[in-house]
């Protein structure tokens, strides 16, 4: 069953182009991330699925229904759907639970059983009932705006950038807690941002979106490990591009001949190897530093550049043989210093990309 | 960007209404001619006017700046004993209406006079005007600007010099600004004080002549006058930015010590309120219980309390039905056009008060004679006047109800009207009611307007006050001063509170 079908949806704004035919299939109970740089009409979709406004052309259905299509537009208010925007946008004239209530039936507000079941799902103290929105912190306001959207038991919720203003440490446990009272909720989710992290960690299937367009839909590990094009892979997580002759599933470039994931280019190509996949085997022998490799054939650089961020560190190296500069990401307790000649080795299947030009 | 065209129709027709002195002044200038306009301005008394003004705006600006300045500092960035009671008594002036300050002197001594005696007068009436914008800057300027520059070895004094004053520089530029066109819009206090400027000039033209071309031109002169006040501090404010960079919330500034010179500072402190609060109303309070023994007209000072209450919720009302569809195109749909419409709606910020009575009159006359002298036309009057004060008030209202809650309430399930009722109205209810209050409480104390368009027979509290102090009977004028004052409190209190929350 899908939650969310979103059919060839195109959207200009004057002569500019937000939606170039944006297809979408969000299964039920699922969470989706669409991801993307800004401007490239993540958050336009977002409110086209709301009912914020009209696509040009295409089809939107929720759960089977269709709310827009030729001659068909369902106003926002008979979608519902949950809508939780940045920095949550609490009604600041009223409290915590007439906020949650906001959506319900008189009769439901009045009772406020729910209200507090709202609060427990999403984490948060029922003592906060009573309080005003600018008494609580970023983080709290924005499960308040989560719990609001939940209360009238949409079958779809829509969270728009909701992590983006919080500073770093709240992100992290606001995004897990918002995600879990999701999860537990069984209620289907459309989540936009621009952040990587978030995408890959919180959700079920990632939307990799890129001018008007989605470049490519899966599961997190098939986007960040077989990006579809060099676009997405550079987008998903840091890169590096080299140049290499692939010949069925093997690649051989300047860092030796490496398995090809299947389905990739055939020829002259470019290989995507991720930071982590190179890896440090220990110093290269100084006797023979002259010579294009070390003692068993194995690969040789120097270390330019560190970067250590306590949990890993990335270190810049320039081959010795071909002087290809490569980024290599290693756990922090495991530093070579700066200068030094290290051995080092690419674990695991790359990408083929055709070369460019 | 597409404007709803009902409501663009409707912003046009207030920005119109707003311009219309305005534009009947350049008309007017027009029509009369070159060599007609020459023969009419080019007099000695003319002169002798520019003069006149010229000093007493130069001199009031600059005085008002200075101590404007130096309170604001005193209060704010020191360890001043009691310094928010000193916050309300200094702001506290601006309850008491300029031409209430004058009778408070003029009725004590005779000495109060001339020149000087005018200086006097409007300085301790308008100085509040630099003194609050300065003090919110103050307080919202972030300390750490400061501590940058004293760790890069600059003095207390050079610090204040070169890093204080240039932030501080559009707050004390803005305040002078609005104390000049103060100046140049002040008729009550200065009549009072026989020192006559460009508006008393077209009183007394306007009494002797009616409607004469000689007002006129004159009226044309003071709106010139105006526009040059305010291109100034436009171009001496120049293109800097000033707010704070950055984000997070800034500290509260660590005040300096005033040691030994805490004596002087309060007793100066103390000299400005004891002059421009202590004697008006003292004088007002003497005044009552000398009154009070002689007559006390309980019938006539209900009528007029009533009139001018009346008076006041119909503009109040007018001026704020104006105001609110401006300002929402203006929040709602920002662009060329709505800036447009909007600047428009500012234009009565630089006319004086006498300018649109005077053009609303000659104009009534000319164009449809049914509604001079009713109170229809006063009422429109106010409504041109008093609209800026309700557009500041409705724009930062609307701009409390940002457009994300209208979605979010869509959905939740709610039809737009129903989110208009249930997230906007209540958001902007209380900031476009405290604008109403602004108004209502202007249109209370108006006098100048109110003397030229008020139908025969129609006296405010204004007028009352003001036919009795002519007849130097200040025993019967104390009440309605006193009213006045009292009306005039909580509207101060309310600027007071606004300014304070910062810009």
């Amino acid at each position: 069953m899908k939650a969310l079908t979103v059919s060839q949806v195109t959207k200009h704004f004057g002569a500019t182009t937000a939606l170039a035919g944006v297809d979408l299939h969000v299964t039920d109970g699922s969470v989706t991330a669409v991801l993307g740089p800004s401007g490239c009409g993540k958050t336009t979709l977002l409110r086209l699925v709301a009912g914020f406004g009209d696509p040009d052309a295409g089809t939107i259905e929720l759960g089977g229904r269709q709310v827009f299509g030729p001659g068909r537009s369902v106003p926002a208010q008979r979608r519902g759907v949950g809508y939780v925007p940045q920095e949550g946008a609490l009604f600041p004239h009223v409290d915590v639970a007439a906020n949650i209530g906001f959506g319900l039936p008189r009769t439901e507000r009045r009772a406020g059983r729910r209200a507090a079941k709202l609060l427990d799902l999403v984490g948060l103290d029922a003592g906060l009932a009573h309080r005003f929105p600018h008494q609580l912190s970023g983080g709290q306001q924005q499960r308040v705006a989560l719990a609001r959207a939940l209360a009238p038991r949409p079958a779809l919720v829509l969270l728009d950038e909701p992590f983006s203003s919080l500073d770093a440490g709240l992100r992290l446990s606001t995004a897990n807690a918002v995600v879990e009272a999701l999860r537990a909720n069984g209620t289907t989710a459309l989540l936009v941002t621009h952040d990587q992290n978030e995408a890959l960690s919180l959700a079920d299937q990632v939307a990799v979106m890129a001018a008007g367009r989605i470049a490519q839909v899966g599961p997190p590990r098939d986007v960040y490990s077989m990006p579809g094009d060099p676009v997405v892979a550079a987008f998903v997580g840091a890169a590096v591009f080299v140049p290499a002759v692939v010949t069925g599933l093997t690649a051989s470039c300047d860092l030796g001949t490496l398995p090809v994931a299947a389905g990739g280019a055939e020829g002259a190509a470019r290989v995507l190897i991720r930071p982590e996949q190179i890896r440090l085997l220990g110093p290269a022998d100084g006797t023979d530093g002259a010579h294009d490799s070390g003692r068993n054939g194995d690969l040789v650089g120097e270390v330019t550049e560190i970067r250590y961020f306590g949990h890993d560190a990335t270190v810049q190296l320039q081959l010795t043989r071909s002087g290809l500069t490569v980024t290599a990401r290693i756990p922090g307790d495991q530093l070579p210093s700066p200068g030094a000649r290290v051995r080092l080795a690419v674990a695991g299947p790359v990408t083929a990309y055709s070369a460019p030009g | 960007m597409a404007y709803p065209r009902p409501l663009l129709l409707a912003c046009s027709l207030v920005a119109l209404l707003a311009a219309v002195p305005l534009l009947f002044i350049i008309g007017y200038t027009i029509d009369v001619g070159w060599s007609e306009t020459w023969r009419l301005l080019v007099r000695p008394r003319v002169g002798d006017l520019l003069v006149n003004t010229t000093e007493l705006v130069v001199g009031g600006m600059l005085a008002s700046a200075v101590l404007g300045t130096a309170a604001a500092w005193l209060v704010e960035r020191t360890d001043l004993p009691l310094r928010r009671v000193w916050h309300v008594l200094l702001a506290a002036p601006l309850a008491v209406p300029a031409f209430v300050v004058s009778y408070g002197w003029v009725s004590l001594t005779p000495a109060v006079e001339g020149y000087r005696g005018a200086l006097l007068i409007v300085v301790l009436a308008y100085y509040p005007l630099v003194y609050l914008p300065v003090g919110a800057t103050l307080r919202g300027l972030d300390p750490a600007l400061e501590e940058s520059a004293r760790s890069l070895g600059l003095g207390s004094w050079r610090t204040f010099a070169r890093v204080v004053l240039p932030q501080l520089r559009p707050a004390i530029l803005g305040g002078s600004l609005l104390v000049g066109l103060h100046l140049l819009a002040e008729f009550g206090a200065l009549q009072m004080l026989r020192f006559p400027t460009f508006t008393t000039a077209i009183y007394d033209q306007y009494r002797s002549s009616f409607n004469g071309p000689a007002a006129n031109m004159l009226a044309g002169v003071l709106v010139l006058y105006c526009g040059v006040l305010v291109v100034t501090e436009l171009s001496l404010r120049g293109r800097h930015r000033y707010a704070r960079l950055g984000s997070g919330v800034s500290r509260t500034a660590e005040p300096a010590r005033l040691g030994w010179l805490t004596v002087p500072a309060v007793a100066g402190l103390g000299a400005v309120v004891a002059l421009a609060l202590g004697v008006p109303l003292a004088s007002v309070v003497r005044w009552l219980l000398v009154g009070a023994s002689t007559a006390f007209p309980v019938g006539d000072l209900a009528t007029a309390t009533a009139t001018a209450a009346g008076l006041g919720l119909a503009g109040a009302l007018a001026t704020v039905a104006l105001a609110s569809p401006v300002a929402w195109l203006a929040v709602r749909h920002p662009g060329r056009i709505a800036t447009l419409l909007e600047r428009s709606t500012y234009t009565a910020n630089a006319l004086p008060g006498i300018v649109v009575a005077l053009t609303l009159v000659t104009l009534s006359l000319r164009v449809l004679p049914a509604v001079y002298q009713t109170t229809t036309l006063l009422i429109i009057a106010y409504a041109i006047m008093f609209l800026p004060r309700a557009m500041v008030a409705a724009r930062a209202a609307i701009a409390q109800a940002p457009p994300v809650l209208d979605d979010v309430a869509l959905a939740l399930g709610n039809s737009p009207m129903r989110a208009w009722r249930r997230v906007t109205l209540p958001l902007i209810a209380p900031g476009i009611g405290a604008g109403a209050i602004l108004v209502f409480l202007a249109v209370v104390t108006e006098l100048t307007a109110t003397l030229l368009l008020s139908p025969t027979g129609t006296e405010t509290l204004a007028t009352q006050f003001w036919s009795e102090t002519n007849d130097i009977d200040y025993g019967a004028a104390a009440p309605y001063a006193a009213l006045m004052v009292a009306l005039s409190t909580p509207a101060t209190l309310l600027l007071t509170r606004s300014v304070r929350r910062g810009p």
